[in-house]
């Protein structure tokens, strides 16, 4: 690999931008933007029930009404504004819990990359035995042991998805060390703090966004998972998972429960991966030269 | 090779002393260790006498030797909703979960092998469109929304499988779609792309000069050489398998350990709850022992290196 002179990189023009990025882009947006301003467009209160109005089914068939646009649930409460509200939720969760498991992760792949020795094979057998453990087997234990609530999902998810950055970003780190303008940082006698956060955390910034765009949804499907194991946010806050699984004794009757708040989950992380996959073709090194 | 084993075998040691200790902390998150670990209507002196028996007055380290010792002879306490030893009721459970486990790894390997050779052969064709279709639904997917569209589908309107309960092979075909479903997304494209990458080397290209068959060049040369990331994938997807059987497991109401450690998380069975943990990551362990394994025949360099 020639190290001094990189191939210029392909352009962000919009005609190179494939339809799948945009479509992905677009369904990123709009779930988050109806996510920021929920307070105020929701229709009604995402916690208000009437009981007289329970289960009412969509307005476009039979029985429904305008006043609620995509039915009711059980307890006459809202549909759309508990998919609004329960967007919030899951991005408030999602977003959290990547930062934090970003920071211990990448903070432990720049020490055990650039330092190595021990500390590398410190970090790296924490790593292993921390992976011996599917995530949502640890996020299950420790919940069952602490109590379900937001901020012990966020602290679980997080501390617990940090191997999955520290490998990542310590290969990285392994790569960009030996080049030459780190020699050059290093003779003209900039420290080792400094040169981990102004010349390498750069370079391998661009492989941390893509794995924060694949980690993001993963964290959004775990906590629906786990509260559709009864353990991810506690009723009545409305998450994403909390709808689909309130809506799984009704799929015959009321079939909109389920598919609606499915449904919206399942656009979010679609537009994120197609958005992810394509930031990944840009920036990981080795597809961008084969120019694939 | 022996030596190879000798290194792969006291890493994964390490590893499991690891998670156990993981497993022993467990019960310091909650106020009181030993409460945790007895039925609820416990009496004070069966608390006393636990709290003696189990060494929770002595230092941190020592309790975790003591933990460590039981746990190597198989003891983690009884369970404090039926009293039975622990460890034995997860066990009991073990072969219904790895029966599902390996089915819905058959379904994804039958899935994406030929998915993934089919979209390499023809790059952009109709079947490669296909291919990047299943991928993307599947990841974006997740087990429970697909579970419960199954059982809608089959169980429900069209009535022909059984959507709860075992007994069976028709009780396994549904649960394994769904696991096989969401792993095959990953390695279908793992595959396609190795493959591609696989295609364009030069012995590929002199395979092809002296007239093998497509086929020949595909499954005989090129495929060897690309399985080796798609075993990496493997090992890598295996806890997303693991996790996905336990999800699986209470949408179809599956008795394997999934079934059972939800609901000793719903009851707080801490022994329970600590023994599952326990025997899912040694089974983690031991399989990606198998893989490494695996590895050291595909290819020699590494048993050798």
């Amino acid at each position: 690999m020639d190290e001094a002179w990189p191939p210029a990189r392909p352009g962000w023009h919009l005609r190179h931008i494939e339809p799948a990025v945009l479509v992905g882009a677009a369904l990123v947006l709009a779930i988050v933007v109806l996510a920021v301003v929920a307070p105020w467009v929701s229709p009604h209160d995402p916690l208000a029930q009437v009981l007289a109005d329970r289960l009412k089914p969509p307005a476009w068939l039979p029985g429904g009404s305008t006043t609620y646009l995509l039915g009711t649930d059980t307890n006459g409460r809202d549909l759309l504004s508990r998919i609004l509200w329960g967007a919030r939720t899951s991005l408030e969760i999602g977003l959290l819990t990547v930062v934090l498991g970003s920071l211990i992760g990448v903070g432990a792949g720049l020490l055990a990359g650039y330092r190595g020795g021990w500390l590398d094979m410190l970090v790296g057998r924490l790593a292993d035995i921390q992976q011996a453990i599917p995530l949502l087997i640890l996020a299950l234990a420790v919940i069952a042991m602490v109590g379900s609530s937001i901020l012990n999902l966020v602290l679980v998810l997080g501390i617990g998805s940090w191997p999955y950055y520290e490998r990542v970003v310590r290969g990285e780190v392994l790569a960009t060390r030996e080049r030459a303008y780190i020699d050059a940082a290093r003779a003209a006698g900039v420290g080792g703090g400094r040169i981990l956060l102004r010349h390498i955390l750069p370079n391998v910034a661009g492989s941390i966004i893509v794995l924060v765009t694949l980690e993001l949804p993963q964290v959004i499907l775990f906590t629906a998972g786990l509260t559709f194991l009864g353990l991810g946010v506690p009723p009545p806050t409305p998450e994403w998972g909390r709808l689909i699984f309130d809506g799984r004794d009704y799929l015959q009757s009321a079939w909109w429960l389920t598919v609606e708040p499915a449904a919206v989950l399942v656009l979010f992380v679609l537009g994120v991966n197609l958005l992810g996959d394509a930031l990944r073709d840009r920036i990981d090194p080795v597809r961008r030269q084969r120019g694939r | 090779m022996a030596s190879f084993l000798v290194r792969r075998l006291v890493a994964n040691a390490i590893v499991i002393v690891g998670v156990a200790f993981i497993v022993f902390v467990l019960v310091f998150l909650t106020s009181d260790p030993v409460r945790a670990l007895l039925p609820l209507d416990a009496p004070p002196s069966a608390v006393e006498s636990l709290r003696l028996n189990l060494g929770f007055d002595q230092p941190i380290p020592i309790q975790f030797l003591g933990f460590l010792g039981r746990a190597i002879q198989g003891n983690f306490g009884t369970s404090t909703r039926t009293l039975e030893p622990a460890l034995g009721m997860v066990l009991a459970r073990l072969p219904a979960t790895l029966s599902l486990g390996v089915a819905g790894l058959l379904v994804s390997l039958l899935i994406s092998i030929p998915l993934g050779i089919a979209a390499a052969a023809r790059p952009g064709s109709w079947i490669d469109l296909t291919a990047r279709l299943v991928a993307i639904a599947g990841q974006a997917v997740p087990g429970f929304v697909l579970g419960q569209v199954l059982i809608l589908v089959f169980g429900v309107t069209l009535r022909i499988l059984p959507v709860s309960g075992s007994g069976g092979i028709s009780y396994v075909i549904l649960p394994a779609v769904v696991i096989g479903l969401g792993s095959a997304a990953g390695l279908t494209r793992i595959l396609r792309s190795s493959l591609l990458d696989v295609l364009a080397a030069d012995y590929i290209r002199t395979a092809r000069a002296k007239g093998l068959p497509p086929s020949r060049v595909m499954l005989g040369h090129a495929l060897r050489n690309a399985a080796i990331p798609f075993v990496t994938f493997l090992a890598f997807d295996l806890a997303a398998i693991v996790s996905g059987v336990i999800v699986v497991e209470v949408i179809f109401s599956y008795p394997g350990m999934g079934l059972l450690v939800v609901q000793a998380v719903t009851n707080r069975d801490v022994p329970v709850i600590q023994a599952f943990t326990f025997v899912a990551a040694v089974t983690i362990v031991t399989v990606n022992l198998g893989l490494d394994l695996v590895y050291g025949v595909l290819d020699p360099r590494i048993r050798l290196g």
